[in-house]
């Protein structure tokens, strides 16, 4: 009888110790003692990062770990990024660009990650699922986690697309061009008809447009990966295509088709030749230029700037890059100065988890986020509240979670984001329109996906950099001259020449050696 | 050294009057105690800085710690002086300022000057609150309204071809950068830098222009042997500190300007170690380059200061 | 100049006689110049505000120009949601200590190296001079700040921005024009040179140092630089950071991946982000400008400001 009663004592005690211990140290917490991880990125100014997030609380709770965010402007966290590098000075955990990458890593300033492979799952499983994520090390070992893009099914793929005003296309009775060849006839055509208005316009000065123009035509502005051409690095300015690309601009220009102000328009110019209807086409981000609709609308409800297919180029090539659906350039590096590299390596590679990209994307489930047959969906009553302040609801409903891209997301599933942006949408008819044409966009024929840059060793770094500028500068003092026409088209080939004596050559060998040495070749 | 002193200080070891000119100018001494603090510590102790011109830098090994550059620490500097390029954008950068200097440098006198001659008291503060206030707008703003006054369609080129003239491609131009760039200089700038000489003008003594007039001198000749002697040391020693900025040039504004059309011409120091800083944050060639700076300006200040100890008495140091 | 007799007829007996047609030519001359340049200055400005007010959509499509288009607040309204107030107190705060310090310790600077007298003049003038040129550079001025401890403390934005070189030399040259005489006749009653500086030189070069005042408060009010280096607290923020990164925030988010692309109403653009930024910015200066030009507007004509 005692025995028993002694017994059930201590069953008692078991069970009333039980749910203690339990709350204590729950099995997904990180380390026992509550620790703080200092991260540094930058902040978007439509994003401010807050303290008191409910995604903050929710990885707290989880993982027992206190982020500590620390986000000066974007606009100045180059300056600020490299000034605490070079003082070795660094957070915890850090936001830096490939090239800060490839530049200290050598340098011991950033953990080897590939030599924690065993700690890091998660990430490893994604890094080795994507054979082109390979270009991102240095010497053949991780140092860094690229931000990365987790599926969803309304996963948006954008790049820098032909935009054309297709109601003039209709108004004219002309075929959506398939060629560029079309393309000018149809801007040819209209001009006829409207002689005010101006043809294909850009943005932010010569080297930009060429960024954009280049490739689609049929060469590229700088270093580029031609897969049309047996698949090796090209300069491209220094090839012979770019001539296709300098006596199409220069066609154009010389009817009046390219806008007269190409070489210097800024953002703003841009804006407004789109919206108040003066431009026919521009070769831009399609979700930059889509906004512009709005404010067509308002000058007459018919106007309609649309992505249209990509055409056809002279050398019958159909092609244009999508922005990458990864941010390669957004990598996330462990200082080796450090004092819990195992936490920041465990925190990392949750980061990369289910758990991790839910929670850095919606918040917390039941709270702002349901799971329905496994798709996260952000609760309806937040989508209502945050909608009824309609200006920025979609950066407004991610300031207040704590999600997203702009936040701490090294996975990031921008869900919370899409869904917010369809909600504004409006009625299911508009909704559904919006899901055809981001459908329609994804499956574009000719689009391509980017080419990672290849790994340099650190006397090819130096090297190249050098030659780049040099050469550059040589180039992009002439291109204007051959679009308007002040040099005749022919003598471009001494300025290939120049280029390819200035480095040009020496360039592309630098690369194509690389290359082939990151695939093992 | 001077006689006042030499009277002062009376014969005696090197130490004794050593000890006497400080017990002397004690005060003197003491009230420089706070400043002599501050620039020790916060511009002579980071000067070590320097050092990186010749070292091939490691953050993990510190400044001081990291390996000196090859080419007996002489890389960089090397780099620096066998690039052609450099020595295009250096002679871009001192023609631009001297070119800015003067036109930008005499506006602001002028500007006070006239100001002075109004006498109107509520017009006056209306000129001067009015034109110091674009001193306050961005690079980013004012490039913006250059681009919307010279585009092809802008204002200027409207004017233009409605008189019958040819569209002058002002913004993509190499000939027409340095007017561009020089006259919103005048324009963002001369009211702000007449405060200066406004501030100066203030501050001379009425009783000098009472005797001129007595004496029969108009207001011309008033300006001309009062006032602008009166503000002169003023001038002098604005124009000697603006020769000490002669190698930098605000990065953004030139920046937002340069296109392909008008490289040639509009690049300058700042842009091109920007350039190169992108593509590779090279620390030690960026101090290289400032260095070199550093002696440029030092140059020019030595050379404008000797000018002036002469032709005005007035000078630096 | 036909004004001013009337106002100060005491102090002008002989202005009428300086008259006759050569003055009231120039002088028409001269005012209408500077109501030109009025004009050219104010206009941009103008449509600055105007841009500010107006409906973002309709600054894009160009038909701001003479008055705001379908008026709104909703740019001021972006800017001022969140901390505002905090990094407004904070920038006040920064630019009157920062000030203060600027002025004590460059006039205490400025005043040994106009005293011709002084044994180690020209040793200091050198120490002052060689910093106009040569500076350690962004990484080892950080580690400056770090070793001193003053990383993420409101002594970062202070101390090493302590004196400019430039406006101590200014402030030098003020003193340097005050009647030796003065201030030896002040030696002779006694005086120290702490007391003939408070009492003497800093109350007759007044005109100097109120614009110095106003150059050395205008660049700590508008400096970001050295706050965006040192200071890593949010609540210690200066009011520019918070602006710097509105103002920008356009051109970083040239080509974001995501943007929108939803057609979103374009209420606030970032064109009218920017001028309502720089409004912002330039307001508080706009106010405490008068304070401090009436101390040197007051020129040669209407009467010198003496001690």
């Amino acid at each position: 009888m005692k025995k028993a009663l002694s017994m059930l004592l201590v069953l008692c005690m078991l069970l009333a110790a039980l749910p203690t211990a339990l709350a204590e140290n729950p099995s997904t917490w990180l380390c026992d003692t509550l620790t703080e991880i200092t991260i540094m990125r930058g902040e978007n100014a439509m994003q401010p990062i807050k303290t008191d997030t409910l995604k903050l609380q929710t990885i707290e709770e989880l993982l027992n770990v206190k982020l500590v965010v620390e986000a000066p402007p974007a606009a100045s966290y180059n300056d600020q990024k490299s000034t605490r590098i070079a003082s070795d000075d660094m957070p915890d955990i850090m936001l830096v660009s490939t090239s800060d990458v490839r530049t200290y890593a050598r340098d011991d300033m950033f953990v080897n990650l590939s030599e924690h492979r065993d700690e890091l799952p998660h990430l490893f499983a994604l890094l080795d699922a994507n054979e082109s994520l390979g270009m991102l090390t240095v010497d053949g070992d991780f140092y860094s986690a690229p931000t990365l893009q987790r599926d969803n099914p309304d996963l948006r793929r954008s790049g820098s697309l032909l935009n054309f005003r297709t109601d003039l296309l209709a108004k004219y009775g002309l075929e959506v061009p398939a060629t560029f060849e079309d393309l000018y006839q149809a801007m040819k055509t209209i001009k006829e008809n409207e002689p005010d208005m101006v043809g294909l316009t850009c943005r932010s000065g010569t080297r930009k447009f060429m960024d954009r123009v280049a490739y689609p035509l049929g060469a590229g502005s700088a270093m580029y990966y031609d897969a049309d051409q047996g698949g090796k690095w090209v300069y491209g300015p220094a090839s012979e295509n770019f001539k296709l690309v300098l006596e199409y601009l220069n066609k154009l220009y010389s009817e009046g088709l390219l806008d007269a102000d190409y070489a210097t328009n800024s953002k703003d110019q841009w804006a407004e030749k789109l919206s108040n209807g003066t431009a026919m086409a521009t070769i831009d981000n399609d979700g930059v230029v889509r906004n512009y609709n709005a404010a067509l609308a308002a000058v007459d409800p018919s106007f309609k700037l649309e992505v249209i297919p990509v055409p056809v180029n002279a050398l019958g090539e159909q092609r244009i890059e999508f922005y990458d659906k990864n941010w390669t350039d957004q990598n996330w590096v462990i200082a080796t100065s450090s004092d819990k590299i195992d936490l920041c390596l465990k925190f990392l590679d949750w980061c990369y988890s289910d758990e991790g990209a839910l929670t850095n994307g919606y918040g917390k489930e039941g709270v702002s986020y349901d799971l329905v047959d496994g798709n996260p969906i952000v609760k309806p009553e937040l989508l209502e509240q945050y909608a009824a302040n309609a200006a920025n609801a979609s950066y407004d409903i991610q300031t207040a979670l704590g999600v997203g891209l702009n936040d701490v997301s090294p996975y990031v599933d921008a869900g919370c984001q899409y869904q917010m942006e369809i909600y504004l949408m409006g009625d299911e008819e508009a909704q559904a329109a919006y899901r055809e044409m981001v459908a329609g966009i994804a499956t574009m024929p000719g689009t391509r996906e980017p080419v990672i840059t290849p790994p340099l060793t650190e006397e090819q770094t130096e090297r190249y950099n050098e030659l780049l500028l040099a050469v550059e500068n040589l180039v992009y003092q002439e291109v204007d001259k051959y679009i308007t026409g002040e040099e005749p088209l022919e003598n471009y080939d001494k300025v290939i020449e120049a280029a390819k004596a200035a480095g040009a050559t020496e360039m592309e060998e630098i690369y194509n050696a690389a290359w082939n040495a990151a695939l093992g070749k | 050294m001077s006689t006042v002193k030499k009277a002062a200080v009376k014969r005696g070891s090197l130490g004794e009057r050593i000890v006497r000119a400080i017990r002397r100018d004690k005060w003197l001494f003491l009230i420089m105690l706070l400043p002599t603090a501050y620039y020790l510590l916060f511009c002579y102790y980071p000067m070590y800085g320097v050092v990186l011109a010749f070292k091939n830098f490691k953050p993990k090994l510190g400044i001081i710690g990291s390996p000196w550059a090859s080419q007996n620490g002489m890389k960089y500097i090397n780099m620096i002086i066998r690039d052609q390029y450099f020595w295009r954008v250096f002679f871009n950068t001192i023609i631009l300022n001297l070119l800015n200097l003067a036109i930008t440098f005499p506006a602001p006198i002028i500007l006070a000057l006239l100001l002075n001659e109004v006498g109107s008291k509520w017009y006056k503060k209306s000129v001067q609150t009015i034109t110091y206030l674009p001193h306050f707008l961005s690079a980013v703003v004012i490039v913006g309204m250059l681009n919307d006054l010279f585009n092809s369609t802008g204002l200027v080129n409207t004017l233009i071809t409605s008189m019958g003239g040819d569209k002058i491609p002002f913004l993509t131009s190499a000939k027409w950068f340095r007017p561009l760039y020089i006259g919103s200089n005048l324009w963002q700038g001369v009211g702000w830098d007449s405060i200066i000489f406004l501030a100066a003008l203030s501050s001379l003594d009425m009783e000098l222009y009472e005797a001129a007039r007595i004496d029969g001198a108009g207001r011309w000749k008033q300006t001309l042997h009062i006032t602008l002697p009166g503000i002169l040391p003023t001038i002098v020693i604005m124009l000697i500190l603006a020769m000490g900025r002669i190698m930098s040039v605000s990065f953004q504004k030139i920046w937002l300007m340069m296109n392909g059309g008008n490289q040639q011409v509009a690049d300058v120091i700042s842009t091109y170690v920007y350039q190169r800083g992108i593509i590779n944050s090279d620390f030690s060639y960026a101090t290289g380059v400032n260095l070199f700076q550093s002696l440029v300006s030092l140059f020019f200040v030595l050379i404008t200061n000797a000018i002036s100890k002469r032709a005005t008495e007035t000078s630096l140091w | 100049m036909t004004a001013l007799p009337q106002k100060r007829p005491s102090s002008r007996p002989t202005a009428i006689r300086e008259g006759g047609i050569a003055r009231t030519l120039f002088q028409a001359v001269n005012y209408s110049v500077l109501f030109l340049l009025m004009l050219v200055t104010l206009y941009p400005l103008y449509l600055t505000v105007i841009t500010s007010l107006s409906n973002g959509m309709d600054v894009m499509r160009g038909v701001v120009r003479w008055r705001p288009v379908n008026a709104t607040l909703a740019t001021y309204k972006q800017i001022f949601k969140g901390d505002i107030m905090i990094y407004m107190r904070n920038s006040v705060f920064y630019t009157v200590a920062g000030t203060l310090v600027n002025m004590v310790m460059s006039c205490l600077c400025a005043y040994p190296l106009t005293r011709r007298t002084f044994c180690a003049r020209k040793l200091f003038t050198a120490m002052v001079t060689v910093t106009l040129f040569f500076s350690g550079g962004m990484v080892p001025m950080y580690l400056t700040v770090k070793q001193f401890g003053m990383m993420d403390t409101i002594w970062a934005l202070i101390l090493p921005a302590a004196i400019s070189t430039y406006n101590m030399i200014i402030i030098r040259t003020a003193f340097a024009s005050i009647p030796e005489s003065l201030i030896e006749s002040a030696q002779l009653d006694g005086a120290n040179d702490l007391k003939i500086l408070f009492s003497i030189v800093i109350p007759l070069s007044k005109a100097t140092l109120s614009t110095m005042v106003l150059f050395y408060a205008v660049s700590h009010w508008n400096s970001y630089f050295d706050a965006m280096m040192y200071i890593r607290t949010k609540s210690l923020y200066p009011l520019q950071i918070h602006l710097r990164n509105l103002l920008v925030a356009g051109v970083a988010n040239e080509d974001l991946v995501q943007a929108t692309g939803t057609g979103e109403a374009f209420a606030v653009t970032e064109r009218t982000m920017r001028s309502a930024t720089i409004v912002v910015s330039t307001l508080p200066i706009l106010i405490v400008y008068p304070f401090v030009q009436r101390y040197f507007v007051t020129g040669v004509m209407i009467g010198s400001v003496k001690g």
